[in-house]
């Protein structure tokens, strides 16, 4: 911590960075992001197992886009949406310094007893690309080839179609259509949202089940591929949706048919816009 | 008249009793880890074990979505056909704070414009409000003037005496036929654990002076500290939603070429195109801007219109806050800027 | 139930290839079910699969999508990119639990005429046994 403290103090007296997001300290167990301009607001940051906000969600903010050079703390999860914005032409690498920041993992946020499940199919505990690496190294449980599996899925897949339909039915009449999702998920970052079109009205505003499951399918769909499994959406969602298990399917989906897992390589090109000649077309007549 | 208890067992099968009347009965449910007040059917959950529910009791009065006309075209012209906004409510399970958003969102529903889907259904509402048993560091209905056994807008206030349940308090007329209605459900004893805890006033210090902060935002709408205190912000509705006394709406409609209904729903000034114009431009394109707008509307604007601050200081836009921008902590840093108290 | 329920199945179809060979059905006089809906779009890669997700709101009872052949399409990638999307799509609406009995995805040429008839009358039968779907149309609810 006080590494990282002295480290970004550094940065912004060398005029190295414009502005650092980064975590400060609400409590013991709480945390929140922090704006850091000024070189002895430094000392305001730590880095802990309940940093959970996705910081790259503020890189493609107005103000902070405005900023010549942005360094941000970031966890390998965090780094992996750094990556999929940069890859997707959002903002040059060079426009951003990560502080990389190895990491353990983080509780889960409704139960800070226990690790998060995402924590348990990270390939990335220690930054995959950064300027600064900081932490001590952590052992590194699943290799990059490797296919992931979500526990969540595992479970959820048992269910009938009728029960997965009744599942959805009643957790999307909860949603309210705040679109705290949204806006905590670093790949939301459209001018205008679908929702937010209305010459023609694409999507039903209402926060009934018909406007709230319209919603998500059209959300999940929209990051397919892209979603780099940050679980920010579900831990926001003020009616606890269970969002995580529609963009796990896509990614696995997409890990499946397409051999692709989003913000590892800055080289990689967008899954939906590309294509192989042998696509899978077992379900096409 | 004869002291009143309620066990909540009985509570449990009141509401859903209620709701089998074609009365429309909220109260709180267990879904997924957390409690939520919604409206009540056979097989709702009901659970009254909470410190306090993530959403407010407002969606009883001022629905999510409601349909408030349906038309057909034809060879004639437009027919149009009104909504009737005659069932009984019944509400339980919000908190002191809850029940204080009613009356002030009453003012803003009976102003210039009587809005009779709100008016209408608050006439023939019942709202059963339970004491509060704790208060965190979120809460500060105090600052505001209400109380965690605050009275205000609630037909009967129930006090926990026990693991067990409740003792009625009686608070106006509707409370009391409330109570003969529905007398089967009630006792006249229960086992009173007298270690049981009674939150006062006192377990929620007051934290700043309202009077304050309105002058300070009055004459500091250009301030550097509204871009530090909304820093976080990402202009989600979270907090607008969740919060008991946010009243902002849209209207849609959901139409084929020859019929289809109007629609009136929640909309939040905290979401990015919520003051976009036709001209495209938007007066609120930043963050903070909104975020002030939305303290400015609290605390100064609708004490202008209504002589009252529209919060109860519940609490919850800070919980539901996935940015971590708190209130509290915001008002607070306001008063401070204006030299403190 | 009515008595009288015919299935409703709306059908996004590409100009060049399905289009053509739904009109070679029809000027060859090969006999199908009257129940498709055909909506003409320029190519199956302008069909956003959020189309069969509108068109199940509305109270369609079956969608079917076709367009041309790999390495046939009129503008060369439309209908690679098409199925790339189609693919995620099922893997969504099969997780949410939507019937996909009800949406067939095909290519068809435009030489395909009988194949299309076939695929109409097939899809047709199929739905009518499933019976109507209301599913997406309950979830409709103006009051709460």
């Amino acid at each position: 911590m006080e590494q990282l403290q002295k480290k970004v103090q550094e940065l912004l007296n060398n005029k190295e960075v414009d502005i650092v997001i980064g975590y400060t300290a609400i409590s013991e167990t709480e945390t929140k992001p922090i704006f850091v301009k000024k070189p002895e607001d430094a000392s305001k940051l730590v880095f802990n197992a309940y940093c959970y906000n996705n910081l790259a969600t503020y890189l493609t903010r107005k103000d902070i886009k405005a900023f010549n050079k942005i360094g941000i703390v970031a966890k390998g999860c965090d780094i992996r949406a750094i990556i999929n914005l940069i890859t997707e032409n959002q903002f040059k690498r060079e426009k951003v310094l990560i502080i990389g920041m190895s990491c353990e993992g983080v509780t889960d946020p409704r139960n800070t007893d226990k690790k998060s499940i995402k924590c348990d199919v990270c390939k990335v505990h220690n930054p995959h690309i950064a300027d600064i690496v900081m932490g001590e190294k952590v052992a590194e449980t699943i290799a990059m080839k490797e296919k992931i599996h979500h526990a969540d899925l595992e479970e959820f897949n048992k269910k009938t179609r009728e029960e997965k339909w009744q599942f959805w039915k009643e957790q999307f009449s909860k949603c309210i259509r705040c679109y705290a999702c949204r806006q905590a998920c670093p790949m939301c970052y459209c001018n205008r949202c679908i929702v937010d079109l209305n010459t023609p009205q694409w999507i039903d505003t209402r926060s009934n089940p018909k406007g709230a499951f319209s919603w998500n399918l059209v959300r999940a769909y929209h990051l397919s591929g892209r979603c780099i499994d940050c679980g920010e959406c579900e831990r926001v969602c003020p009616v606890n949706i269970p969002l995580m298990l529609l963009n796990r399917t896509l990614q696995e989906e997409v890990q499946r048919s397409f051999d692709f897992e989003a913000g590892y390589d800055l080289e990689a090109s967008p899954p939906l816009t590309v294509f192989e000649k042998d696509d899978e077309e077992n379900f096409i007549r | 008249m004869a002291d009143l208890y309620l066990t909540h067992e009985k509570a449990v099968q009141m509401l859903k009793d209620i709701a089998q009347k074609g009365i429309e009965a909220f109260g709180p449910v267990q879904k997924d880890g957390s409690h939520l007040i919604e409206k009540i059917t056979e097989s709702s959950p009901i659970d009254f074990n909470y410190f306090i529910t993530n959403n407010s009791i407002k969606e009883a009065l001022f629905p999510r979505y409601e349909k408030i006309l349906s038309y057909k075209i034809n060879q004639e012209g437009v027919e149009v056909e009104d909504v009737a906004v005659d069932k009984s409510i019944v509400i339980m399970g919000g908190h002191p704070c809850d029940a204080a958003s009613i009356p002030l969102m009453e003012k803003l529903f009976g102003w210039d414009f009587k809005d009779k889907f709100f008016l209408q259904r608050r006439e023939n509402t019942t709202i059963i409000t339970l004491a509060c048993e704790e208060a965190d560091k979120d809460c500060f209905c105090t600052s505001l003037g209400y109380s965690p056994r605050g009275e205000i807008g609630s037909d009967i206030l129930l006090e926990r005496v026990s693991d067990q349940g409740w003792k009625l308090k009686l608070l106006t007329d509707k409370g009391k036929e409330f109570a003969k209605t529905y007398e089967s459900y009630f006792q006249s004893s229960l086992d009173i654990d007298k270690q049981y805890p009674k939150l006062s006033d006192q377990d929620v210090p007051v934290q700043f002076d309202p009077k304050v902060v309105k002058k300070w935002i009055d004459t500091h709408f250009e301030d550097p500290l509204w871009e530090e205190i909304a820093s976080n912000c990402w202009s989600c509705a979270a907090c607008t939603y969740v919060c008991p006394t946010c009243h902002c709406f849209d209207i849609t409609d959901d139409a084929t070429m020859w019929s289809g209904i109007r629609t009136k729903n929640w909309d939040a000034c905290t979401l990015p195109y919520f003051t976009l114009h036709a001209s495209q431009h938007n007066p609120r394109e930043q963050h903070f801007q909104r975020y002030r707008q939305r303290i400015n509307h609290k605390y100064s604007i609708y004490v202008n219109l209504f002589n009252a601050i529209s919060c109860t200081g519940c609490g919850r836009c800070s919980r539901a806050c996935g940015a971590k921008v708190n209130i509290l902590e915001a008002i607070k840093m306001i008063a401070s800027a204006a030299g403190g108290k | 139930m009515q008595d009288n329920w015919e299935p409703k199945i709306i059908a996004f179809v590409c100009n060049w290839c399905t289009y053509a060979g739904a009109d070679l059905a029809g000027t060859s006089r090969f006999k199908y079910a009257p129940n498709v809906r055909v909506i003409k779009t320029p190519c199956s890669g302008r069909i956003d699969p959020m189309f069969i997700v509108h068109t199940l709101e509305k109270g369609a009872d079956g969608v079917m999508i076709s367009g041309c052949h790999p390495n046939d399409c009129h503008y060369n990638e439309g209908n690679f990119n098409a199925r790339r999307k189609y693919i995620v799509m099922r893997a969504l609406l099969t997780q949410l639990g939507v019937d996909m009995e009800r949406i067939t995805i095909s290519w068809c040429s435009a030489s395909e005429g009988i194949k299309f008839a076939n695929l109409v009358n097939e899809v047709t039968e199929k739905i009518r046994k499933l019976g109507p779907y209301k599913d997406f149309v309950q979830l409709n609810q103006s009051e709460r």
